[in-house]
């Protein structure tokens, strides 16, 4: 708040004009006693400066300045400074170059970097000359602050502490980057040993390496794998026959930590067809690498290596090579993917390869298969891998094979894949074919209708457009009953409140809706339960039945709903029923790791049945399982 | 009371000396093999053991730790400055089958061990680039949290870093491994919705960051390691607080606020699925700036990305279409206006999405494989830019216009010193 009102006032500052005598009060107020003020101090100072024009700015960093000084509190010189880090000009040089001196060395490092930050050439100087003023393990924060401005000037006074085996010097002259630093580094490593050597290769990486023989030497015998490996990267761009020699001799050392490094990096470069052609000699997971980079970089110019690989690939990885058969395939693939898809339909990855296939030719064919008038059998397996493929035009073709006048073999294969690639129109026409005495097509309607329903996920809308007025129109009960036993794959609040009224008013449909409940979706079938068991009439067997649908509604993965509904209807259950057992497998649904938005519903809900004599389980202990304290 | 350290009492040069003298130590114990050796027959094997260290064991990390469980993998070093978390870490481990992982404060022990194949940093933000770096440069593959970095120059020398040693960077913005938000962006990659002309998303607000008087350091607490690069602060308790309310998440110093926190997730998204991930923004509106009701940020083709604009329905994200709208969520919500377009499958001409759905395990995969993860550091660094770049111009309280092709703020000299931090002297980022 305390900001707020601050920054309002720093705009209404802005807005009039702000003078210097205000930036005064926040300067002074960076060291109140008061930690609010000191923050919107802080904040307004900065709002100020960094809206402030040129003109307004020279008469605050004048203040700035003034206020670095050493007779001022650390609180003051700290943001003061941090501010000239900010807004610093050339003028605030000479004052921070003094503060490289201070006593504080906190002091000391917030001028360094402030110094670091202001674009005045006056700043290179004063850093460049401090490097040599002061200790040895001071000097990393100069040489950074010196590349961090990347000026090549600073390189001479590099130079020196490179000669003199600085580490930091080194790294240093890698990212500054000029020619000149990149000569110094590879002199140094002529001689260089041990940690110096590591930093001195890290550089010249960083620098850039044009030179062969260096890119070379490091790519085969730098101090590290990823030194090598970063050569070996530039070596591509020098010498593609002298980076394919490190590769080979890399691939004939078992051991090498970094073959398969070097070869995706191969494979994103102009080498990649030396690489994809030893791809049959190389070991099973290098084969793997070579595979991954030609489907991440979708390299579909290998397409016809791949098809041939896969005829003999090791097992392990048959799949990596339909995988990428599916990225960067075309029609040359689509019966070869087809082949296995027939002999395995439940495998998902030739499945899935087979369904993103590039394969326009392949598409109009089926197409032209399905909706012609050639063999039945023919045009159902065609319309079988559209449906998979979901190609443009499917979900029409498939609605419109799905009416009555078609043959039932294909109305069949019609519904069976409306229920990946049906669209509402199927739904309207699945139900249509359920209220009909079409017995040879019904038993497939329903099962599709609630495959496609629960697909959709849209449960309230199906519900109000297609299945409350298709039961209202039905002719009887019979037809109700066909829509009603497979009413659980359109489970939501709506159509909860549509079985329920079956149940309560004991209409004839009772067993049914009863049964389909079991198998309901939605968490709002947890109240109608309790109602069952609640029910005067209910038996002892309707009683248990309503215990297992909640128990079910609280573990099933499948159920949805809000996490509120969830613990709510676990809170009423546990005062509904008073025995241990089902108390026990309620509590023990909220075990374990759960969300986070169940956890705070659990911590809101369950605290009052603490102490509640009806309930014989230890929700305290689950409680605190969850991180609730009493 | 304790009172704080010296600014370089545990700084990387001391680390040095420490770690030559770890070295001579490393000469008699045993040794630990790097795991790619011990493939089949010497031949590093698709399913060869890989060796991970955790740094930072926060309550982010609770998310993460149950990759001990995949078989081949092995926790080999546990790390944290607090002695308190590092314990954490130590029993997290040990509940899943691993008593006895060496513990440590030193990150850099971990980056001189061969043996150590991935590391996950888990840190706060202003952490991450010099952490990852420093893996990268050892050898090692990464898995970093989002946002991938605290400044755009950060974002550069680890985007470089990930290309010159080949290292696999997995981001932690792990939503593109969820199915409903890979849907929706390839639902909105394949023209759906139409044209898209907005998108809304909700990342909600943290209380401003305090200060308040200097508190003791407590015990078994490395307080300046923490903050390693980022300027010194006095010590208080709510400064290093790993909270999802506030915390260090508030404050600048150590992230980008909510633009970093969520902002790291849709933002992400948004990238995804409008298919910028190697480009960018070109304009940046801070909220109240002008009477502007909204922070947002607008591509060369006008489509701006608003945050927190009211969504009616409760999803943290909509994608506005020229034919219709959609909506997503986390725990795999999504809808759309057109009802059954959520649960369309793709055709093969419609835009097929990186398909990960476990944002860890692809991270293992590719290690393997050595294929790219689903939001490498390439990536990451394009959504980490778009979080920074709303918070300069968030604090410049001014519109800021950003190149995406040269990677700079455009015309504002002032904002431009924003791009990069210099860091405190023995924190320096690694080459």
């Amino acid at each position: 708040m305390t900001f707020r009102i601050s920054f309002i006032t720093a705009g209404c500052l802005l807005a009039c004009g702000v003078n210097a005598s205000s930036i005064s009060q926040r300067i002074s107020d960076l060291d109140s006693s008061d930690y609010e003020v000191r923050q919107a101090a802080r904040l307004d100072l900065r709002q100020i400066l960094v809206s402030a024009s040129s003109a307004e700015l020279r008469g605050y960093e004048k203040e700035l300045i003034a206020a670095i000084e050493p007779d001022q509190g650390f609180a003051t010189r700290d943001w003061s400074i941090r501010m000239l880090e900010l807004v610093g000009t050339r003028a605030a040089v000479k004052p921070l170059a003094t503060l490289l001196d201070d006593d504080d060395p906190r002091i000391v490092d917030l001028a360094r970097r402030a110094l670091a930050a202001i674009p005045a050439g006056a700043a290179d100087t004063v850093l460049e000359k401090a490097i040599f003023d002061i200790s040895p393990t001071a000097v990393a924060g100069y040489a950074d602050a010196l590349a961090y401005r990347g000026k090549p000037s600073a390189r001479n006074e590099l130079d020196d502490l490179l000669a003199a085996g600085s580490v930091d010097a080194a790294l240093a002259l890698g990212k500054i980057a000029s020619r000149s630093s990149k000569a110094a580094l590879r002199q140094a490593h002529a001689t260089a040993e041990g940690e110096f050597k590591v930093a001195v290769e890290l550089a010249l990486i960083d620098a850039g390496i044009s030179d062969l023989d260096l890119a070379r030497t490091l790519a085969m015998e730098g101090q590290n794998p990823a030194i090598q490996a970063g050569a070996f990267e530039q070596l591509l761009v020098i010498d593609s026959d002298a980076a394919l020699k490190v590769l080979s001799t890399e691939l004939t050392d078992p051991n090498s930590p970094n073959r398969r490094v070097l070869l995706r990096m191969t494979m994103a470069s102009h080498l990649k067809d030396e690489v994809a052609a030893m791809m049959g000699d190389l070991p099973v997971s290098d084969q793997g690498v070579v595979l991954g980079a030609i489907a991440d970089l979708a390299l579909n110019e290998y397409e016809a290596q791949v098809l041939a690989f896969l005829e003999a690939a090791p097992t392990s990885l048959e799949d990596a090579a339909i995988n990428t058969l599916g990225i960067i395939g075309s029609d040359a693939s689509f019966e070869p993917l087809l082949d296995r898809y027939r002999a395995d339909n439940r495998n998902r990855v030739v499945a899935s390869a087979l369904e993103r296939l590039q394969a326009p030719s392949a598409d109009a064919n089926l197409m032209a298969t399905a909706s012609g008038d050639g063999d039945i059998a023919q045009r159902v397996a065609a319309l079988q891998i559209l449906a998979l493929r979901n190609s443009d035009g499917t979900t029409d073709l498939l609605n419109q094979l799905g009416r009555p006048e078609n043959d039932p073999e294909l109305r069949k294969a019609a519904f069976r894949g409306m229920e990946n690639a049906g669209n509402t129109v199927s739904i309207q026409l699945l139900l249509d074919s359920v209220l009909t005495d079409e017995t040879d097509v019904k038993w497939q309607a329903q099962s599709s209708l609630r495959r496609l329903s629960a697909n959709l996920a849209i449960a309230d809308y199906l519900w109000s457009e297609f299945y409350s007025s298709a039961i209202a129109s039905a002719t009887n009960d019979d037809r109700r009953r066909d829509v009603l036993v497979i009413l659980d794959g359109a489970s939501g609040p709506s159509s909860t409140a549509f079985v329920r009224e079956v149940i309560l008013s004991n209409h004839p449909l009772r067993p049914v809706a009863l049964r389909t409940l079991q198998r309901w979706t939605h968490i709002s079938a947890g109240n109608l339960w309790l109602e069952i068991a609640a029910m005067s009439q209910s038996n002892v067997a309707e009683v248990a039945v309503a215990k297992r649908g909640i128990i079910r509604l609280l573990t099933s993965r499948r159920v949805s709903g809000n996490d509120s509904e969830f613990v709510l209807l676990a809170k009423k259950s546990l005062l509904t029923f008073p025995d241990t057992g089902f108390q026990e497998r309620v509590l023990a649904a909220f075990t374990g790791e759960l969300d986070w938005g169940i956890r705070a519903n659990l911590k809101r809900e369950f605290p009052e049945l603490i102490d509640n004599p009806a309930i014989t389980v230890d929700v305290l202990g689950l409680l605190e399982s969850h991180g609730y304290t009493r | 009371m304790k009172t704080s350290p010296s600014p370089t009492s545990s700084s990387r040069r001391s680390f040095l000396k420490r770690s030559l003298a770890l070295g001579t130590v490393a000469l008699t114990a045993p040794q630990i093999v790097r795991s790619e050796i011990l493939g089949r027959h010497g031949v590093p094997g698709a399913n060869s053991r890989i060796n991970l260290a955790f740094i930072g064991h926060g309550k982010q990390m609770n998310g993460h730790v149950d990759i001990v469980e995949t078989p081949g993998v092995e926790p080999l070093y546990v790390c944290d400055v607090k002695s308190e978390a590092l314990a954490r870490g130590r029993r997290q481990m040990a509940e899943r089958g691993y008593p006895d992982v060496p513990a440590t404060s030193d990150y850099e022990q971990i980056m001189d061990d061969p043996a150590v194949d991935g590391v996950m940093i888990v840190t706060p933000d202003h952490w991450h680039a010099a952490m990852a770096i420093a893996a990268m440069r050892a050898g090692k593959d990464v898995y970093v949290e989002k946002p991938m970095t605290l400044t755009i120059a950060e974002g550069k020398a680890m985007v470089e870093a990930q290309q010159r040693y080949g290292s696999i960077v997995q981001v932690g913005s792990q939503q593109r491994s969820e199915p409903a938000f890979r849907k929706a962006a390839e639902m909105v990659r394949s023209g759906w919705i139409g044209e898209i002309r907005e998108v809304h998303c909700r990342l909600g607000s943290f209380p401003l960051p305090t200060l308040g008087p200097e508190e003791p350091i407590p015990d078994g607490f490395d307080y300046d390691k923490w903050l390693g690069p980022a300027p010194y602060e006095p010590y208080t308790a709510n400064r290093v607080l790993g909270d999802y309310g506030g915390g260090w998440r508030s404050y600048w110093e150590y992230g980008s606020r909510k633009n970093g926190d969520w902002g790291a997730h849709h933002f992400d998204i948004a990238q995804w699925a409008l298919g910028r991930d190697h480009t960018g923004p070109t304009f940046f509106m801070p909220k109240g700036y002008d009477g502007e009701p909204y922070q947002y940020h607008q591509y060369a083709d006008g489509i701006k990305v608003i945050r927190d604009h009211p969504i009616d329905n409760g999803h943290m994200m909509r994608f506005i279409g020229s034919e219709g709208d959609i909506w997503v969520s986390r725990d795999n919500r999504l809808n759309t206006s057109r009802p059954e377009l959520a649960k369309t499958p793709l055709g093969p001409n419609d835009v097929r999405l990186y398909n990960s759905t476990n944002h860890q395990q692809n991270w293992l995969e590719c290690m393997r494989t050595r294929r790219s993860p689903i939001c490498d550091a390439s990536i990451g660094h394009r959504t980490a830019t778009i979080c920074q770049v709303a918070g300069i111009a968030e604090r410049l309280n001014r519109p800021l216009k950003w190149d995406p092709r040269r990677e700079a703020i455009v015309g504002d000299a002032g904002a431009s010193r924003w791009e990069d931090r210099p860091r405190r002297a023995g924190y320096e980022l690694p080459a």
